[in-house]
């Protein structure tokens, strides 16, 4: 019994394995672990390897003309383009901070290109529809008060879309009589200056590569690759590990009870 | 005689719960068309009890009555069965409703949420299914008291699993919380005070009836649930929908290119509910990797998927599950067909975020709470309200049965592996059951007051418990099995450090969460956030392990030799 004892330690060690059968399962789980760390992790590294921040067209198009807004020089033209900029930037989930900065800044602009008879006609408009909003929180008919609110903001893109150069049925023009406000917002020329640049710069600039850029049954390469296909391969991985090791219980006519 | 008592205690609080939702139905209004909440809502409440009273009578119906009746009813569940039933018990709130918020706020960073809770069974499978079925104990505790012969370690399992399964719950409560905020159109924290009563009933009846075979059907029904508005939504807005999770690449598409004008189809606009044009100015920050706009690093996104991986690994109702199948090759195919069965959903969930994203993209839509964007993404594209209804009742249920899993694993930790081996060794049968049962409530009672303090999104929440899980119940087992040296002093010192680790992570959390600022509070909260700190705990407490047990003396020789015989077969 002593003897017993000495001559076998009954090491378990999955690096050392004791017997041809464990030798083999050790090799399994090697290769495997090693496949999906490589096909998780490796794929991650190598999208952040590749990756180059690109800016969006419209980022490109704000820093082209947000010299000349600054110092007042700015076109017409150059003031549409700067408009439709803010409000591609609102029409993104932007934090509450930041939609109160680009608000203010595209009412500045808006108003800056308005003539003084649209101004006065848009700030008519602008109040009935916050008197329209405010009727809509009391009424019991609201979905007729929602109509009316429908058809004074149609109204309001309408106009405001042929002065702006903007496509009336666009989810940016839409956004215009949510963000337009009869009241100027408190919020000074100076902050403005300072921080939509950042804002810009924060969602507009993205990490891309050919990896994000190429297409897949229509995803994003990267995105189907994370969000499907990984999941494919861990099925395969468990699949394949339960074949391979039933196939060496059998070898080995190991019974499992 | 007990039988007889526990039919009417059953009986009882059946009907309580019947009567409770009852009530809750009494004050019938018509909801408001275009509302998205605060009405009370018949049809899904309906539902939820039907669905509530399927899964009971089920199991009244499956009943076993002992452990020996229960090992043969086991065995007649096919591999297909079982593998629905490690669904049905994985798949959560956190799957259910978390996961898609992720998506939603973070874009995608919220993918190394579907990546990592899926990923994890690879290592579960390779590594531990089949040995942890070989080692033949029952719960988590029996097996590290056992291998590490040491009760005090038997102890701290216990505590552990109490704690890990109390974290689990509250993402689970705050879920429940907010369906039933849904559901009932009352505010936050009387949704979570009602859900948590009817949760704790619904508990207490199917812990009564033992184990019970009825999560296939569960599993069914909440993948039906969560399937079916998906398939309305691709065919609604004119994409693929024969396969939706094919189909919605063209959305993802859309989002990231932008969508300026709404299709019309066949003559009419798309819209949403509101009347809003199916549009969205584009937003790349959706799809593309760790985008400074969502606020989130590439480390960050590495950190939450591994730790989310270890800890499916070392989470105590996951790895139970392996314990109770009548054989070892069983263990490892209901593996495959459980993780096939979650990829289901997970295939799935980032289609409602990508969906919701276009549909929310107007202001007048306003900020939604992301974790309930499911609900709210079918109900804003026009699926209809009962549909919607049955989705909402299946987060519940989903919430529902994870929960009282929990609440059923923790108590008994409390009254098996605590009560009984340690404070109170002569204690009858029946006073363990009053103890598993007063351990159910307060646990539920400490649970709801945690998810009405809102410390997080139901899928962070989920995330403390996988980190705590990896960073000391992983550990454990991973050396536990496969390394016969780690002795006891190796495993307290692992984890002592996952605790230390883990415990760092905690306080600066809920620090920052009152708004206290720690030393060095960036850089803590940045490495050692609560949703990730497995990343660094882990492989810590694997060191400490390993050179603790070196410089200690071996273990026992019977372990060594029941882990060379037994588990590795030599």
């Amino acid at each position: 019994m002593k003897e017993e004892k000495q001559n076998k330690n009954y090491s378990t060690n999955f690096f050392k394995p004791s017997s041809e059968f464990a030798r083999r399962n050790r090799n399994i789980v090697i290769a495997f672990i090693i496949i999906w760390a490589v096909a998780v992790f490796g794929f991650q590294i190598v999208l952040k390897f590749f990756e180059k921040p690109k800016p969006e067209h419209q980022k490109i198009v704000f820093d082209s003309v947000w010299q000349n807004i600054q110092s007042g020089a700015a076109t017409p033209a150059e003031k549409q383009q700067y408009i439709s900029t803010l409000l591609s930037a609102l029409g993104k989930s932007i934090n509450k901070k930041e939609k109160t900065i680009a608000a203010a800044a595209l009412n500045n602009a808006v108003f800056e290109i308005l003539s003084e008879e649209d101004k006065i006609a848009l700030i008519d408009e602008l109040n009935k529809l916050s008197a329209l909003r405010a009727e809509l929180q009391k009424s019991s008919d609201k979905i007729s008060v929602r109509n009316s609110i429908r058809e004074k903001n149609n109204a309001v893109v309408k106009k405001l879309s042929v002065i702006l150069n903007l496509n009336e049925n666009s989810v940016s023009a839409q956004l215009l009589p949510y963000y337009l406000s009869a009241t100027p917002l408190e919020i000074s020329v100076e902050e403005i200056k300072n921080e939509l640049p950042k804002i810009m710069d924060k969602y507009f600039i993205h990490n891309r590569s050919f990896l994000t850029d190429t297409k897949f049954i229509n995803f994003p390469f990267h995105y189907w690759y994370t969000a499907e296909f990984l999941l494919v391969l861990f099925l395969l991985l468990c699949l394949s590990y339960c074949f391979f090791i039933d196939k060496l219980n059998k070898q080995y006519s190991i019974e499992e009870n | 005689m007990q039988k007889i008592n526990f039919k009417w205690f059953n009986g009882y609080l059946l009907i309580i719960l019947i009567l409770i939702l009852l009530l809750c139905s009494a004050n019938i209004y018509a909801a408001t068309l275009t509302q998205l909440e605060g009405s009370f809502k018949t049809g899904p409440a309906l539902i939820l009890i039907a669905m509530l009273i399927v899964f009971i009578v089920v199991g009244l119906l499956n009943r076993v009555k002992d452990t020996a009746n229960y090992y043969a009813a086991g065995r007649k569940i096919s591999k297909v069965g079982s593998g629905m039933a490690i669904a049905s018990n994985w798949m959560s709130a956190a799957s259910f409703l978390g996961m898609a918020a992720m998506m939603y706020g973070y874009g995608y960073d919220g993918l190394a949420y579907v990546v990592g809770w899926t990923g994890g069974y690879v290592l579960l499978l390779i590594l531990m299914a089949g040995q942890i079925r070989k080692y033949g104990k029952y719960t988590a505790p029996d097996f590290i008291g056992d291998r590490y012969y040491s009760q005090g370690m038997r102890v701290f399992g216990a505590l552990l699993t109490i704690l890990i399964s109390f974290v689990y719950c509250v993402g689970q409560f705050s879920g429940i919380g907010l369906m039933f905020k849904w559901i009932l159109g009352i505010d936050y924290t009387w949704s979570v005070i009602i859900g948590s009563i009817v949760v704790l009933l619904y508990t207490l009846i199917s812990g009564m009836l033992g184990v019970t075979k009825n999560m296939q059907i569960q599993y069914v029904i909440i993948i039906v649930a969560f399937l079916i508005p998906l398939f309305i939504l691709t065919y609604k807005y004119d994409y693929f929908w024969g396969i939706p999770q094919l189909g919605y690449g063209k959305v993802v598409s859309d989002i990231v290119e932008g969508k300026e004008e709404a299709k019309v189809v066949n003559g009419e606009k798309l819209t949403n509910a509101y009347g809003n044009d199916f549009a969205i100015t584009a937003s790349p920050e959706y799809a593309m990797p760790w985008a400074k706009a969502a606020g989130r690093t590439f480390f960050q996104w590495i950190a939450v998927c591994f730790s989310l991986m270890i800890g499916t690994a070392g989470l105590p109702h996951v790895i139970q599950r392996f314990y109770v199948v009548p054989k070892t090759s069983d263990a490892r195919w209901s593996v495959v067909w459980g993780l096939f069965f979650i990829c289901l959903l997970y295939w799935s969930a980032p289609i409602y975020s990508a969906f919701g994203k276009i549909l929310s993209a107007n202001p007048e839509v306003g900020t939604l709470a992301k974790d309930a964007i499911v609900v709210y993404t079918s109900q804003l594209g026009k699926v209809h309200p009962l549909i919607v209804g049955l989705l909402a009742a299946g987060a519940i249920s989903a919430a529902f049965s994870t929960v009282s899993g929990l609440l059923i694993a923790g108590a008994s930790a409390f009254s098996h592996d605590l009560y009984v081996k340690v404070i109170n060794p002569h204690a009858t049968p029946s006073n363990q059951l009053l103890m598993a049962r007063v351990g159910t409530i307060i646990m539920a009672v400490a649970v709801a007051i945690v998810a009405l303090m809102e410390l997080g999104l139901i899928a962070q929440l989920v995330a403390i418990a996988f980190s705590l899980a990896g960073c000391t119940i992983f550990p454990l087992f991973l050396l536990g099995i496969w390394w016969g040296r780690s002795n006891k002093q190796g495993a307290i010192a692992g984890l002592i450090v996952g605790c230390l680790i883990s415990l760092i992570s905690l306080v600066y959390f809920v620090a920052g969460k009152s708004g206290a600022i720690l030393p060095a509070h960036q850089f803590i909260t940045y490495w050692l956030d609560a949703w990730y700190f497995a990343w660094i705990g882990a492989p810590l407490a694997i060191l400490a392990n390993i050179v603790v047990s070196l410089m200690t003396k071996e273990p026992p020789l019977e372990i060594k030799k029941f882990l060379a015989e037994q588990v590795h077969g030599v």
